[in-house]
This record gives C-alpha cells, structure tokens and sequence, in this order.
C-alpha cells in the first residue's frame, strides 16, 4: 500500500512540474505533431511506390506509417524513462534521499512510469485522433479493442522492461553521462528491422529474420492488423503475435526488475547510489 | 596614485523581482561601506541577509538599483567590466568552475587562459599554486577523487592565478568538515599575507569572523547593523570581558585598588562572587588576583566570561547594536 | 577578435574534446547513429526500386536527396540549436559569474563550450555524405565548388543567428526551464516539417510551403540538390519565392535570400544575446547562486 501511495506521489510530482510550466506540455504535444506530421508527409511522397509492398495491410502506406510512427513514439518515451530518471535524480543529488526509504528509487521510478504512461498516451491518442479526422488516415470501423489495448499494453510493458534494463547500466556499466548503449541498441534495431517506417518485405531477405528478433516487429504488425484491417483474435497472425508480446512483456519486466535491483545492491555496497561529495 | 580604500560603496540599494508577482525584495537597503587595502574584512549575517548580493555588486556583477560606488577605482556602473577583470571570486559550492572531466592541473591550465594569465607565467604560475596550496600530489587526480577540502583549495587556486588586488570569499567553508575548514582559514591568513590580496568574505559561522577579520560588517535583513572592529563593536555595545571571583568578601581598600586599575569598568561583590568587568581579560587578571591576595582576600575559584561574536551578533540584530 | 579571445577559444575546444574523448561509447554510439540514420532512408528509398520515381528539379536518386538533407541537418542543428543549451549548462553550473570574472568577452564562454556539438555534429554531415556515397547509391557532383561552399557558409551564419536569439531568450525572456521557443518552433517546428530535409516541399500544401520560406534550410538545400545532384535542374523555379521572382535564377534567390538571412539574424542575434546578458546583471540572474 505504501510503495502505491510512494508511486502516486511520485507521479503527482511530475503533475505538478508540468503545471508550473504549462507550456511544456503544449510543446510536447506540438512536438509529437511534428514527427508524426513529418513522416505523413514521407509517406504521402512515397505512397505510389509502397503500395505494392503494403497489401496485406490494405496497400494504405500513410496510415501504416503514420500507425507505426504513433505507437513508436509512445514506447520510445517508455524506453527511455527509467534511465533518464535515475541519471536526472543522480545529477540532481536527489538519488540518495530517494534510496534512503526502503522502495524510494522503485516507487520513483514507478511513478514517473505511470505519469508519461497516461501522459503519453493522452497525447499520441491525440495524434492518431486529429491524423484519421483531418489528413485522411484510415482506421479499421470496426476496432477490435481488447486485442489494441492487450497489444498496447503488453508494448509499453516490454519497452519498460528493456528500461530498466537499461536503467541498471547507470550503476552496473556506470554509464553517467551520454546514451545507455542497451536502450540505443534497442532503439536503433527498432527503427531499421521492425517495420515502423516501411514494410518488412522491403528489407533484404538476408536480414529479414533479425526483425523476428524484435518485439516491437510483432508489436507494429499486431496494432496495424488490428486497427487498419480490424483484424481480432480470429486471425492466427494477431493471436500469435500477441502471445509473443506477452512473453516478451513478462521476460523483459522479470530481467529488467531483477538487473536493476541487483544492479542497486551492487551500487549500495560500493560507491552508494549518490555521488561522492 | 596609491588607493586607500580598495571599495567605497555608498548608499547602496538593490532589489530583486519576485517570480510571478509584482512585488519586489529588498535584498540591499541603503548600505555604504568602506573596505581598505590589505585587509579581511568580514561580512556576517544570516541566511537572507544580503552577503552574496552586496559582495556581487561590488564584484561587479550585479547591478545596484541606486547608491554609488568604487572598485579598485572603478565606478560600479560605468566600468564594471574593469572591475570584473581585476577581482576574483570564489562560490560557496567548491564545484563551481570545477570540471570533473579534467584533473587538478588540467582545470588550473583551463583557467590560467581564461583569466588571460600570460602564456610564459602559466605553468610557473600553476605550479606555484599547486605548492602554495598544498595540492602537488592530487596535480593528475579527478576533482571527484578528491576531498571537498581540496576541491575547494581548488577554487581558491584558481581565483589566485592571476593574483588579483581583491578576492571574495562567499562562504568559503560553508560545505567544509571541521580539519578542511581550518585548513582554508589558515590559507585565507596565508594569501592576506604574503600576497597582500584585501579578502572580503561572507560567513555566517561567527567564530570564522572572529578568527580572521579585522573588521566585520554585521548585515541584518538587508542593512549593515553594525561595521567595526570585534573589539570596538564589544565596547560599543558595552558587551566587557568578565572575571568572576569566588572569595569572602572582600575589603573597602581592596575594591578601591581593584577599581583604580585604568582598564576595569565594572565591580560588584553580591552572593559570595566578585563580579569585575573588564577591557581585554588576558592582560590583566593577573594583576586583578594580586590586588586581592595583597590585601588578603581568600580565593576559591576564578572564572572568566568573554563576549563572542556570537554575543554581539544576538545583541546587535535584536536591537542592541549600534 | 583579440589574441586572448582565441586562446580561450582553443583552450575550451581542447577542454570540449577532452570531454568528448573520455566518453568513447558515446563517440563510437555517434558514429553509429549516422550509419544507422542512413540505414534507414536508404531502405525507405528501397520502396522506389525499380520505379520511375522523380524528384524534379533534384534529380530521381531519393538517397542522394535524403542524404544532402542529413548534410544540412546535422550541420545546422548544432548552429541553430545549441547555443541555448550551451548557455543553459553555464547558467546551471554556476560558472557564468565565474566567466564574467574574466577579460573575456560574453561570447566566448558560449562559443567555446558550443565546439562540442561541433565535434558531435559538423563530422556526421561529412559522415552522412560518405556513408550514402559509399555504401547507399548516394552519387554526388561538384561542379561548382565556389557556389557551394558559399551556401554552406551562409547556412551556418544565417543559423548561428537564429541560435544566437535562442540563446539570448534564456536571460532576456527568461527561459529557465521551459522549452526554448524560438529553438523550438523553429527548429523543431517549422524546419521538421517544412525544410525538405526527406521530401521535396512540393509535397506540402501551399501554406506549409510559404513557411518554409521563412528559414534558411529552404534554401540551401534547393541549391544544394540542384548542384550536387546528377539531373538536377538548376534554372527550373519550385519554392513560393522562385516563383514569385521568376526573374531570377532559382540558384541565385537562394544564395541571395541566405545572405540577407544571415545579414540579418547574425547581428539580431548578437544584439538580443549582449541585451540579455546586461539583463541578467541588472536582475541579478546571471547564475543561480544567489
């Protein structure tokens, strides 16, 4: 009950930045309008040639990107969360008062989960919202919407636990400064292998399996079945790849959670989690 | 032409903008200020009270709202860029200025250019720091890897390498433990001295004024209460050394003798205990003692009371000062 | 620029690379980056295989066209966008007072700490050309060297300018910990979405089109893919304002609407930057040790 009421707080906290500086948050959600702007308009100049590659997604290349652009923001944000607020909290000497309670650091972490959780997914609903309203990006009438939020979950879920993973370098690889090497691998196999930005059929068949080695591949073509062919749990296709996310979500949380706080009891036995005064 | 007074600062006002509202902060009311050549002097106050904004205008790098003033000879308005080329300055936190990515000697070198040391002096110039500052062995060290002691001599070296006439000290073993600190008063001693640098520090640790400052300003919610010696801000808020002796009571003639003496204020026998207030105890104690014994007075015990700086602190911003 | 204003500059460029030395992932991660960025718009260039596909007037090789728009993209983020981060970290480390307490002039501090995103951005242009040049199809000419090495310097100057009003809002306007509007819509806005940096601008509706007139992206990149890239069509007009001043050579607008950039935002720049600082030593908001 306390580590809830911790992570609440934590959250709260983050709230109550954004109010003292409101236009942050008008930057953000204009920000995401940009990237997501950006690729629509890639697509729109490409579309007459993807078509052909996009059949089993109804050929519609701008909404498969703009799609795949949406979700990617959001996870990416997830991604990187738990490394940059352990790299903030250290720089800012605040690490140690957090650790100093017995599930401070987690509930921490937590509750900066749960804050860009809602707050993301506010804003790229927004993006997704105005895309199919205003610029002609098309989404299945009929939405299966228990397979988008199992699929949506279970993507955040394993993007966090890749974050931690990440998270435990800060002490294990003591990275302080910079990128964690992990979330920028994660990252960048993402963008080239797992079909964000174009379809996989594209890629050389030489190096097509390596984007079965990302969850977010299986994350893309699940949300895109779903939401551009209204594609449910009938289809052999989505119900496979929503158990793959599943696993991927489990396994990653499970490592990610067990290499962090291994990684702070290494860190409280040596050089403490703050920085040497 | 020779300067006396290195600062003059008259009637000095500075108030700060209050974030999201219309109000204003005094955070200097009309303070004036002489600061002579060669000296420490001292600017005592609490949180709040105005040390770091004054010791910035002076600096030169904030500017007063009203009142006048000189650095070095240079007005406050018109040549601040002079007068900030020509002061150093050290920040409570030994971290400022300090990178962690380069090592002791490597931060030194980094300053000496940016102070426009001349390239033929900067080496002589950072070794003689490293030596003068005791820091020889941590020269290939991280800052990091060091003690916040020597982070701090850190600071204080590279505010001397251009050996500039003013130095300000705001704070400067405020995050210091007990053998650290000590080690940097001794060090402001040791560059008033041999390098004939006037000190300005601010501090609110009463005995570090007591030690080092000639003179001391006590600043109170924006204003200097009181600017004097410690000895003359004692007398002026007639705060005397005390000696109490326990003896029997003693005789008409030996008060007399006792009071005849040029330096004693005050004496009184009540309860058993004479009570004698004094100008500076450790002159003559002795001699009060004498005075008794000769006249055969019986002494049990003997104590003393001086007044600290944390007396006349008290004292002065709760209305009793000057 | 005095003797001592160089000596700082190349002591904080040699602290700036010291720094970036002894973080060796990080440099090894930034070189990747630039492969892996180009990875990516070579296989989105894979979708026009064996198609008809043209860019006129840049020619139909789409990586040549992409990789020109990283080129510029790199090189002018740093100009452009970090200036104010760069006074931001002298604010937040407390060493602006420090700074002032030297014969230095308020520009240098900036500029010196500025050359580390000169080290991380200005090699991964070249970077990007090389990588799409040797690995991706990319093929360039350079048949007009002086040409373009005027775009280039005029790029960087009519960006630093707009870098320099970025910069000068965080004690001017007081951006201390919001986002930094003018980096913001410009950079992060209007550039993004308007500069043409992977896709030709005639994409955009009209309006979006007249916005991008607005920064100097536009134009260096128009005059960059018409003269580096095989098939490119130096004479033809595009942009609003080619159309508009039809009289005159695309190429030549271009270059022109750069120096009048760059005359302008430069000393705008500078002015607002020294303004701001005076500001902040009015107020009293030069660091925050207070």
């Amino acid at each position: 009950m306390m580590f809830i009421k911790s992570t609440l707080s934590f959250a709260k906290l983050e709230y109550r930045a954004l109010r003292f500086y409101p236009s942050n948050f008008f930057l953000s959600v204009i920000q995401s309008f940009v990237t997501a702007g950006m690729w629509f308009f890639v697509s729109m100049f490409l579309k007459d040639y993807a078509a052909a590659s996009l059949s089993g997604y109804g050929g519609d290349f701008v909404s498969y990107m703009v799609i795949g652009v949406v979700f990617f923001q959001n996870s990416a944000a997830i991604l990187t969360l738990p490394f940059g607020s352990i790299n903030t909290a250290f720089w800012d000497k605040r690490l140690e008062v957090y650790n100093s309670s017995s599930y401070g650091i987690w509930a921490f972490i937590s509750g900066r989960f749960l804050w860009t959780f809602f707050y993301q997914l506010v804003i790229q609903a927004a993006v997704l919202i105005v895309a199919v309203l205003t610029v002609g990006v098309k989404v299945s009438a009929e939405l299966p919407v228990l397979p988008l939020i199992a699929f949506y979950l279970c993507f955040i879920f394993t993007c966090f636990g890749f974050g931690l993973i990440g998270a435990s370098n800060f002490f294990t690889l003591e990275v302080k400064q910079g990128r964690e090497p992990f979330t920028w691998l994660v990252d960048v196999l993402a963008r080239i292998f797992s079909g964000i930005y174009y379809p996989l059929a594209i890629l050389p068949i030489g190096i097509q399996f390596i984007s079965r080695l990302i969850p977010h591949t299986y994350a893309m073509e699940g949300l895109r079945l779903v939401m551009l062919n209204g594609q449910g749990l009938e289809n052999a296709t989505v119900r496979n790849d929503l158990l793959v996310m599943l696993g991927f979500a489990v396994f990653s949380m499970l490592i990610g959670i067990w290499l962090l706080h291994r990684a702070l009891q290494r860190a409280h036995k040596g050089n403490g989690v703050g920085m040497v005064v | 032409m020779a300067i006396e007074n290195v600062i003059e600062m008259r009637n000095i006002t500075k108030r700060y903008k209050i974030r999201k509202s219309r109000e204003r902060f005094t955070a200097l009311d009309d303070v004036s200020l002489s600061i002579r050549k060669g000296e420490i002097f001292g600017l005592l106050g609490s949180n709040g009270a105005g040390k770091t904004t004054l010791i910035k205008v002076m600096s030169g790098l904030l500017q007063a709202d009203e009142g006048t003033g000189e650095t070095l000879g240079y007005d406050i308005y018109k040549d601040h860029k002079k007068i900030r080329a020509t002061v150093s300055l050290v920040a409570p936190t030994a971290d400022v200025g300090t990178d962690n990515n380069l090592t002791v000697r490597q931060n030194l070198e980094f300053w000496a250019v940016v102070y426009d040391l001349e390239r033929e002096k900067r080496e002589e110039r950072i070794d003689e720091m490293l030596d003068f500052l005791e820091l020889r062995q941590y020269e290939n060290h991280w800052p990091m890897s060091i003690s916040a002691g020597n982070r701090q001599k850190l600071a204080i070296a590279r505010s001397l390498l251009v050996k500039n006439p003013v130095v300000f000290l705001d704070e400067p073993t405020v995050k210091l433990d007990a053998k650290s600190a000590a080690a940097v008063r001794e060090l402001v001693k040791k560059i008033n001295l041999e390098f004939g640098i006037t000190v300005i520090m601010t501090t609110h640790y009463i005995y570090e004024a007591e030690e080092l400052c000639e003179r001391v300003a006590i600043m109170h919610k924006g204003k200097i209460v009181s600017c004097d010696t410690v000895a003359n801000l004692r007398r002026n808020l007639q705060r005397y050394d005390e000696i109490v002796i326990t003896c029997d009571q003693p005789t008409t003639e030996a008060l007399n003798a006792i009071t005849a003496i040029p330096v004693i204020v005050s004496c009184e026998y009540a309860d058993g205990k004479l009570t004698v207030g004094l100008e500076n105890i450790r002159s003559n104690l002795l001699e009060i003692l004498k005075v008794l014994r000769g006249h055969g007075v019986s002494i049990t015990e003997v104590a003393t009371n001086e007044p600290t700086l944390e007396d006349i602190f008290v004292d002065t911003i709760s209305g009793g000062g000057v | 620029m005095r003797f001592r204003e160089w000596d700082s500059l190349k002591m904080f460029s040699k602290r700036e690379l010291i720094i970036w030395l002894s973080y060796k992932m990080n440099a090894l991660m930034w070189v990747l980056d630039t492969l892996f960025t180009t990875i990516i718009f070579f296989t989105l260039s894979l979708v026009t295989r064996g198609s008809d596909i043209s860019f006129f007037p840049y020619g139909s090789n789409y990586v040549s066209f992409v990789v020109l728009g990283l080129f510029v993209h790199f090189i002018s983020y740093t100009n452009l966008g970090d200036p104010f981060p760069r006074v931001s970290r002298i604010y937040w480390g407390g060493t602006m007072d420090l700074y002032m307490l030297s014969p230095l002039s308020y520009f240098t501090p900036m500029l010196g700490i500025m050359f580390r995103g000169v080290i991380d951005d200005y090699p991964r242009s070249i970077l990007a050309l090389l990588f799409g040049w040797l690995f991706f199809g990319a093929v360039f000419t350079f048949n007009s060297p002086f040409l373009l090495l005027i775009i280039l310097i005029l790029i960087l100057l009519s960006t630093f300018g707009i870098g320099m009003i970025s910069a000068s809002s965080f004690y001017l306007f007081d951006f201390k910990q919001q986002v930094e509007p003018v980096k913001f819509i410009f950079q992060d806005v209007i550039i993004a979405l308007t500069a043409g940096y992977y896709y030709p601008i005639t994409v955009l509706p009209y309006p979006l089109q007249v916005l991008g007139g607005l920064i100097p992206h536009t134009y260096a990149l128009d005059a960059l893919r018409r003269l580096m890239i095989p098939g490119g069509d130096a004479l033809t007009p595009v942009l609003p304002l080619q159309l508009a001043l039809s009289g005159l050579s695309p190429v030549t607008l271009d270059i022109l609407v750069l120096a009048v950039m760059s005359a302008v935002f430069l000393p705008l720049g500078w002015f607002m930057y020294v303004k701001g600082i005076e500001k902040a030593r009015r107020e009293g908001t030069l660091t925050r040790w207070q």
